[in-house]
């Protein structure tokens, strides 16, 4: 640690939006953090943005509000934005800069790092290969998430996102390690009663104990907002690569995230992208979904689950477009099946895990898992075409085996995909119900899967045996 | 005519006990297949209720270690906070004079302009004073009796303070150090 005399300028040259000017200065360092004090005492914090000789631009993480030219004091602290993290941190919630917002005291041990990071070898990346059972059948059977994949939710407005985060995040494990498995929840710009929504939850589930939250709230500044993936994933890769625990990081939620940028872009009157987004936000998207994977040679491992909310759902917004290119396929919150009171809304045929196919099967999970899920994918997506199709002909029009698939598909939607808030079902059992309404159909319809599982798992063969 | 009544009468009974034997059996399947039912129903609902007390227990159970683990942390908060009172006021009656007094001289040389203030502890403004007239700094002193020990170097022209006090130094030093010291205090 390098201790230089801390610096303290008094000559504010303008302040703009989040953004203050500090005139005098010339070995200002690029990120530096700043402490703002305020006539009245009040105290708050800053980072360098911009630094020339004779002047500085330090954005206000709390904003500037009440800050005049007169009497305040920027003291330049000469570091980075660094947090302390630490173990200690499961089961406690923070503010982006490492403040306890639980009443708690703050980290005694751990270590102090900078929030955004170092980049990842790619030479020293492994390729993901196992499985994460999270307990939830839409995922788990048809879009399986791999240890070290970055699989993002795309939710539409009033959907139960947040149920189904907190769900995930209570239930998910690596089978037979259960007990080195940890969450950090990234919550961005959320209403206060979702943050009391998901600290019950995660209170009352006993899932508590095994999660690290970082909270900003709606009515906070963006910079504090866009703070918040940043701390999170650096806690995340401390718990991953230090102490070898899995960690699977959710982020809730990316829009926001996007929001605030766009904010302080605008404010720093950057020339805007598409619909106004900074030009550099797919980097920065990059930066953020980066920092998951496994390391070769460490036993840890970073998940992510960004969540978003695709504005009017479109799915062509900048920010699912840019996340689809950036993460490892999606899975997406279907309007259609949550105004049916299907409950968790996943539409499998839009959502895709492309690492799936790598982390099911024998020695996986189970050896009929890949004949299955290829065998409901394709069921179900002839199901809703023959929705389409009796809408106009009328059911009674339709062949014998075209009305099994009918009650094939609505049995699939009731039985498959549909659970309780807090059901946790294992692999073999969503493997079980998958077959229950597979065998609606004629064995002859069975296509994908082999004879051998056929007449190993299907529901008529072993009820005889 | 006998035998062929007895005959006949032989075979309807042994039809009557085979269907009653049918039915019965037929009976009994229906009885098992549907208290096999029931037994499920119910064998799943005591499960469900199984399950969500063990939540609740475990629920009250992760509660209750966090709130240890925070109140935990509070008394070694505490603790650590006070050693940190007590290091302010030994610190500086610690400090090698000879050491100190050259520092504050390298620092005032180096830092110090005839238009600067420096504000300093009492109980040094005599070396201050001592050092300015050896180099022939004109410059002025202010009294700031929160200053432990060092400087504080005040640029008025510029807007510019520079802080050289033993305040930030036991500040940041104690930060880096705090596991260590934790350790040490607690195990």
């Amino acid at each position: 640690m390098s201790i230089i005399g801390v610096r303290e300028y008094s000559n504010i040259g303008s302040i703009k939006g989040p953004l203050m000017v500090v005139q005098g200065i010339s070995d200002a360092q690029y990120n530096e953090l700043v402490e703002i004090e305020l006539p009245n005492g009040e105290r708050r914090t800053g980072l360098v943005i911009d630094a020339g000789m004779g002047s500085a631009i330090v954005q206000v993480f709390e904003g500037t509000s009440g800050i005049s030219p007169s009497g305040v004091k920027a003291r330049f602290l000469g570091r980075g934005l660094e947090v302390k993290v630490s173990e200690d941190m499961l089961g406690r919630i923070f503010d982006p800069l490492g403040t306890p917002l639980d009443g708690g005291p703050e980290i005694i041990y751990g270590e102090r790092r900078n929030i955004n990071g170092e980049p990842l070898n790619p030479a020293a990346r492994q390729y993901p290969e196992e499985f994460i059972q999270t307990g939830i059948s839409a995922i788990d059977g048809l879009n399986s998430l791999l240890r070290g994949q970055k699989l993002p939710i795309f939710s539409g407005s009033g959907l139960p996102v947040n149920q189904l985060a907190a769900q995930i995040a209570r239930q998910a494990t690596v089978r037979g390690e259960e007990t080195n498995f940890a969450v950090v929840f990234g919550a961005i710009g959320v209403r206060y009663d979702e943050a009391l929504f998901f600290r019950k939850f995660f209170e009352e589930t006993g899932a508590i104990n095994r999660v690290a939250f970082f909270l900003t709230f709606a009515n906070e500044p963006p910079v504090k907002k866009i703070l918040t993936p940043k701390t999170a994933l650096t806690l995340a890769e401390y718990l991953a690569y230090e102490k070898d625990f899995h960690v699977l990081a959710i982020l809730i939620d990316m829009t926001n995230y996007c929001e605030a940028l766009r904010e302080i872009s605008a404010s720093k009157e950057e020339i805007p992208g598409r619909q106004g987004y900074p030009g550099y936000m797919y980097t920065d998207l990059a930066q953020t979904y980066e920092r998951a994977g496994i390391v070769k040679g460490k036993k840890g491992s970073i998940t992510q689950m960004p969540i978003l909310t695709m504005p009017n759902d479109d799915m062509t917004h900048p920010i699912p477009d840019l996340t689809g290119y950036i993460t490892e396929g999606q899975i997406v919150l279907d309007r259609g099946l949550y105004n049916r009171g299907i409950y968790p809304p996943i539409n499998v045929l839009m959502s895709l895990s492309r690492l799936a196919k790598d982390g099911i099967g024998e020695g996986k999970t189970r050896d009929d898992h890949k004949d299955v899920s290829n065998q409901l994918f394709a069921s179900y997506a002839r199901a809703i075409d023959l929705r389409g199709l009796a809408a106009i002909v009328g059911e009674d029009s339709l062949s014998e085996v075209d009305r099994k698939y009918l009650l094939f598909g609505e049995l699939f939607e009731r039985k498959f995909i549909t659970q309780g808030v807090t059901e946790n079902r294992p692999i073999e059992k969503t493997l079980d119900i998958g077959w229950e309404v597979l065998s609606e159909l004629p064995e002859s319809e069975l296509t994908n899967i082999k004879l051998t599982y056929i007449k190993k798992y299907h529901p008529l063969y072993r009820e005889k045996k | 005519m006998e035998k062929v009544i007895e005959k006949v009468s032989s075979k309807i009974e042994q039809e009557i006990m085979k269907q009653l034997s049918d039915a019965k059996n037929e009976a009994v399947k229906l009885i098992d297949k549907q208290y096999s039912q029931y037994f499920s129903v119910g064998r799943s609902k005591i499960e469900e209720i199984i399950t969500k007390s063990e939540e609740r227990v475990g629920g009250e159970k992760a509660r209750a270690d966090i709130e240890l683990k925070i109140s935990i942390n509070n008394e070694k908060e505490y603790w650590l906070n006070r050693l940190k009172e007590e290091l302010k006021g030994e610190i500086y009656n610690k400090m090698n004079r000879e050491k100190y007094n050259e520092t504050l001289e390298k620092i005032i040389v180096n830092s110090v302009d005839s238009n600067s203030v420096i504000y300093v502890a009492e109980k040094d403004e005599k070396i201050v004073k001592e050092i300015l007239k050896k180099n022939k700094i004109n410059s002025k002193t202010e009294i700031d009796n929160a200053i432990i020990g060092g400087v504080i170097i005040y640029h008025p022209d510029k807007g510019l303070r520079r802080d050289y006090t033993l305040n930030l130094i036991l500040e940041q030093v104690f930060d880096s150090y705090i596991d260590k010291i934790a350790s040490k205090l607690f195990g």
